[in-house]
């Protein structure tokens, strides 16, 4: 798998010159590889959501080069416009962009941004539309009579729809309920797996990123502080706890009882895993 | 004990014409004077309709609510139940009203016409309740969004109410907003004595509660203490609800006890390894 | 960030200036601008330049700061003055080609600069000197007597509270709106004016139906903290005169009576 997208001393500041300068990102490293499923986890100011709009050029660095497929996207307007087909960056609360009078419309946006011809445009609204999860009757509807978590999929198929190499996804289960969550979850995962597209998904949540991701980074004080698998992350717990990040809670009984003196790994964040170590133990004793 | 609140038979139908859907159906609850409920329940089910209805900002097709002992249905009452029966919604920036947090948290007894140096007092002790004090002078879109709701729970504590109703006042905020919130909630529950009924779909914060009503289809479901309630676990998952994970693990390996923190979890499974 | 932007310019601080009631220094901001246009004259204008002057001090405000809120207006003053100099008949100075200058037209252009300067001047004292929620109870107060005609006041004064609250909410949300419209390849930048506006649809849309539920959950809230109008509210800071406000009320209306006089004599 070859190398698709990669950040080289990339560093950001708000305001430089003003009162209000901050230092956003500072000397980022990345390299990601085609295929991955990276989530990139931290707290709020972080600096993990303004990290991610250097992936397609909605900000330029201050210092420090962006490349898509080897080539420098901040080069020119042109550039950094081809970067914002080739990277989808799905935002926070995606649905409050929605605007159009229909469903097929808003997701249409996007394509129609990209010079397609009519016909290649309905293809990639329908394939959108079915890799969310919403049928025909609902693309005729106004976005607006829409249930949240429908609103929040047509908003997903709008970037999708764009057919970008890499997919990335700003807190995209935000606010939704327990089954929201994995519906959203699952159709990430789904479209993962069937086109093998590189995403990129961003969370405070341990549990989803361990959930979904073969490797994980994680930001902190606009640095990146942990860079790895699950099992590698969730070993230095005590470093996610520290930079205000919670562990699943299975992680947290597993930690508690390995402090009672027990022998368990504690890199597991799984029910399942957990399970099967337990009953492995019990068998033991 | 007595009930602050009381729902008999409450019905609530969005649209008149349209007589099947039921957004409430037949829900007759009564919460009792200083406890900590949690209303749980995915999005959809009627838990937020369920909390309108508590201090008259949704009034019943069918049925009563007694607030405080109140009528909601009777409009001269209305202002006697939302100065007993606060409420505080999910997104705080659409319920701070200035632009300095001191004003914002003065708005309630300024509309009830308390005299300027008592209401100074309350600002001040609403504040220092929700661990605000030091924001005084503060423009509240400069804040963070856990210290947001806690201005916002400040705000309605300027009233002095005897109950607050939390309509997912955590649903926006990221997992130190939750905790800041949820510690803030807690507080006024045991040390003040406030009776506090929270909407919410997450576990964890349910768990924290004495009691829990779970509501589903605008029907009341489940209605017990935590331990009670996520001892039917099958059943949540079956109206898309989860349990927390302590709970979870011990019922994956067949054992019949319910945890509700890391620690009691802990026990159980030492017992269990132990054989 | 674009939300870090205090909304008014507003810039705190603890001066004499800051101290005096914003009804004052409104009224005295008020009387100011009209006096600068009543009088006329040398002496006057240094007056009236000696208490901008004065203002500075006093408020310890940065004069680059003042010198910034006059570059917008820089364009208005020179277009006019450039009028006034060529086109007011009157003792001509200086001919070329069909142009000429006259004496009559440098005064009318130098007292026109002057007076939309010092305009500015003073107003940008009184905003940088006071909060934006001191001015609108400032202006309420002030604007009391109309309750009498039947002009809504309190609701005037609460939409503008309302105003300064959510503008910045708002900037934030158009900022995201747009980074959100430029990530499925919106462009802003390019074409005629028509596809400009055009492009704005996606923002604007998304802007209104997000205001119409933050004023619709504002209002339940609102209701839910017993608000039911401007009758019988009372208010956490009420307004009161000090000896310093009077003092400085005095002192300005001395100030102002003498440029008027030295404008009148003719000096």
């Amino acid at each position: 798998m070859g190398e698709i997208l990669k950040l080289e001393n990339v560093s950001y500041t708000y305001g430089a010159g003003t009162p209000f300068e901050k230092t956003a990102v500072k000397d980022i490293n990345l390299t990601f590889n085609s295929g991955d499923f990276v989530a990139i986890i931290g707290h709020t100011g972080s600096g993990k959501s303004t990290l991610v709009q250097h992936f397609n050029a909605l900000l330029p660095p201050t210092s420090g080069k962006v490349y898509i497929n080897g080539e420098d996207i901040n080069q020119s307007p042109a550039t950094r416009r081809a970067a914002r087909f080739a990277c989808g960056l799905v935002f926070q609360y995606p649905e409050y962009q929605l605007f159009e009078e229909t469903v097929f419309l808003d997701i249409a946006y996007g394509p129609k941004n990209m010079g397609l011809d009519e016909i290649e445009v309905k293809r990639r609204v329908l394939n959108a539309a079915e890799a969310v999860g919403i049928d025909a009757l609902t693309l005729e509807k106004s976005p607006f009579d829409l249930s949240g978590g429908q609103k929040r999929r047509v908003a997903i198929a709008g970037i999708i729809a764009m057919e970008p190499e890499i997919l990335v996804l700003d807190e995209p289960m935000a606010g939704l309920d327990p089954q929201g969550r994995e519906e959203i979850l699952e159709m990430i995962r789904n479209y993962h797996d069937r086109h093998k597209t590189t995403i990129i998904l961003v969370t405070h949540s341990m549990e989803d990123a361990a959930k979904m991701a073969n490797r994980i980074v994680v930001m902190c004080d606009s640095q990146v502080l942990l860079d790895g698998t699950p099992s590698e992350i969730f070993a230095r717990h005590e470093v996610l706890t520290k930079s205000g990040l919670d562990v699943p809670q299975i992680t947290s009984v597993l930690i508690e009882l390995k402090n009672r003196g027990y022998d368990v790994d504690t890199s597991v964040y799984t029910i399942e895993g957990a399970k099967e170590q337990l009953m492995r133990l019990r068998g033991k004793l | 004990m007595e009930k602050v609140i009381r729902t008999e038979k409450l019905t609530f139908t969005y649209s008149a014409d349209e007589a099947r859907s039921f957004a409430l159906k037949k829900v007759s609850l009564e919460i009792e004077k200083g406890s900590f409920v949690a209303v749980l329940g995915h999005n959809g089910s009627g838990k937020s309709t369920f909390a309108k209805h508590l201090n008259g900002i949704l009034l019943p097709s069918e049925g009563k609510v007694y607030s405080y002992g109140f009528d909601t249905s009777d409009p001269e009452n209305l202002i006697n139940i939302r100065r007993n029966v606060g409420m505080v919604f999910q997104n705080p920036d659409n319920q701070l009203v200035a632009t300095v947090v001191e004003e914002d948290v003065a708005f309630a007894p300024e509309n009830m016409g308390v005299p300027s140096e008592e209401i100074r007092k309350k600002v001040d002790d609403a504040l220092k309740t929700v661990g605000m004090e030091k924001f005084v002078k503060h423009a509240p879109h400069m804040l963070s969004g856990g210290q947001k709701q806690r201005i916002a729970i400040a705000g309605i504590l300027a009233m002095e109410p005897n109950v607050l109703v939390m309509d997912e006042p955590t649903a926006m905020l990221d997992p130190v907003g939750r905790k800041e919130v949820m510690a803030t909630i807690k507080r006024l529950n045991k040390e003040n004595g406030i009776t506090v009924i929270l909407i919410t779909h997450h576990m964890d914060e349910a768990a924290q509660a004495d009691r829990i009503v779970v509501i589903n289809a605008g029907e009341v479901t489940h209605d017990g203490t935590p331990r009670e309630v996520f001892s039917h676990r099958q059943e949540l998952l079956d109206i898309g609800l989860a349990v927390p994970q302590t709970v979870e693990i011990l019922d994956e390996l067949g054992l019949k006890d319910v945890a509700l923190t890391v620690d009691e979890c802990c026990d159980i499974l030492e017992k269990y390894l132990k054989g | 960030m674009i939300k870090d932007i205090t909304l008014g310019q507003f810039f705190p601080g603890n001066t004499y200036m800051h101290k005096l009631d914003p009804r004052v220094k409104l009224v005295i901001c008020f009387a100011f601008i009209i006096v600068l246009f009543v009088t006329e004259g040398i002496i006057p204008y240094a007056l009236a330049a000696l208490f901008i002057v004065l203002g500075v001090k006093v408020s310890k405000t940065n004069p680059k700061m003042l010198l910034k809120s006059l570059k917008p207006i820089m364009f208005l003053v020179l277009f006019t003055s450039i009028l006034n100099i060529f086109y007011v008949e009157g003792e001509v100075l200086a001919r070329f080609w069909i142009f000429k200058v006259t004496k009559e037209g440098l005064l009318t252009a130098f007292y026109m600069t002057s007076r939309i300067v010092m305009l500015v001047c003073a107003t940008s004292l009184l905003m940088y000197t006071t909060s934006p929620i001191a001015l609108t109870d400032a202006l309420e107060h002030l604007l009391a007597p109309l309750n009498k005609i039947k002009f809504p006041v309190h609701e005037f004064s609460m939409m503008m509270t309302i105003a300064m609250r959510f503008i910045p909410t708002l900037i934030e949300e158009t900022d995201k709106i747009m980074a959100a419209q430029k990530a499925r390849g919106a462009d802003f930048e390019s074409g005629n004016i028509f596809a400009r506006a055009k492009a704005l649809i996606p923002i604007l849309v998304p802007l209104f139906v997000s205001s119409f539920r933050r004023a619709d959950e504002l209002a339940t809230a609102m209701e839910c903290r017993l608000y039911q109008g401007g009758t019988g509210r009372t208010r956490l800071n009420v307004l009161k005169l000090t000896k310093n406000d009077y003092v400085f009320m005095v002192f300005c209306t001395i100030f102002f009576v003498i440029m008027i006089i030295t404008s009148v004599v003719g000096i």
